[in-house]
């Protein structure tokens, strides 16, 4: 897990914008203009979301294509729940640990409760 | 472990852990109380905590660190003590945070509340752990926690969707 990763992810998903810009690119490829139309935004504050999502590889832009298409890339979603699941497995894993250190202490402590 | 069976339950934001520890609650609680307990069982075996420094009371810190087998892995945490009500309720946020404690604002917060209970001579232990978190955070963890997210970019265009109704 990193947490590099996942803080990318969760901030370039935090803005409503780059959230709808990720669900109009469900359904397919989409340039940049395309996706400034519905939000009435100037093409450089479009293009400022886009950068951020590519950074969170969250989206994926053609380096062939004149108009670099965008196109959407949902493992960084995947990985989000990933961290949910490794974190009850920490949990577990602790609470392991944990019931055997408890049963260390007992025993000694039955030991040290003689000199006290 | 034999009959200290572990129950899990995960809703939304919350994940609650309950399990039965042979000892009583008094030494339960203390387990949590300071850093020299808390090196011998928290984190995985593989990622045990190496750096602790902490002040258990209400208000307090507790700044810590995981290492992880390879190199260069390392996980900094910090936690604040909420609430302290020895031996039967301990509240805390947890956070991650770098080396010098510096809280990562980016990344969910978590409200840990754990519950102490004595049990015929044992101690029965609630976890539960509060994502706090951004909506968005909700919203996956509602898609997929609980079901194990597929790849299906069905279920994503319809979360999408719906991210996208709620914010217009």
């Amino acid at each position: 897990m990193s947490s590099d990763q996942l803080s990318n992810t969760f901030s370039a998903l935090a803005d409503p914008t780059r959230r709808a810009i990720l669900a109009k690119l469900t359904t397919g490829e989409k340039t940049v203009s395309d996706l400034a139309e519905p939000f009435d935004m100037t093409m450089p504050a479009i293009t400022k979301h886009l950068k951020v999502l590519e950074k969170a590889h969250l989206i994926e832009r053609s380096k062939q294509a004149q108009y670099r298409p965008c196109k959407l890339h949902p493992e960084p979603l995947k990985d989000i729940d990933e961290w949910m699941e490794q974190y009850r497995q920490f949990f577990e894993a602790s609470f392991d640990r944990l019931d055997d250190y408890l049963q260390q202490l007992q025993s000694k402590s039955e030991d040290i409760n003689g000199n006290e | 472990m034999g009959m200290n069976k572990m129950n899990v339950e995960t809703k939304e934001r919350e994940l609650i852990i309950e399990r039965i520890f042979d000892a009583p609650p008094e030494l339960v609680f203390e387990a949590y109380s300071s850093c020299n307990h808390l090196k011998h069982w928290w984190g995985p075996k593989e990622w045990p905590m190496e750096e602790c420094e902490m002040d258990f009371r209400e208000g307090g810190k507790w700044h810590y660190c995981l290492r992880g087998p390879n190199e260069g892995d390392e996980s900094w945490g910090k936690a604040i003590y909420k609430e302290i009500d020895k031996p039967g309720k301990l509240v805390y946020e947890d956070y991650f945070s770098d080396k010098d404690g510096n809280i990562n604002e980016e990344m969910p917060g978590m409200l840990i509340t754990v519950v102490f209970i004595e049990h015929g001579g044992k101690t029965k232990l609630s976890s539960t752990t509060l994502f706090d978190s951004p909506e968005t955070l909700k919203k996956v963890v509602e898609m997929g926690a609980v079901e194990g997210m597929t790849s299906s970019l069905d279920r994503l265009d319809e979360y999408l969707a719906q991210l996208t109704t709620n914010n217009q």
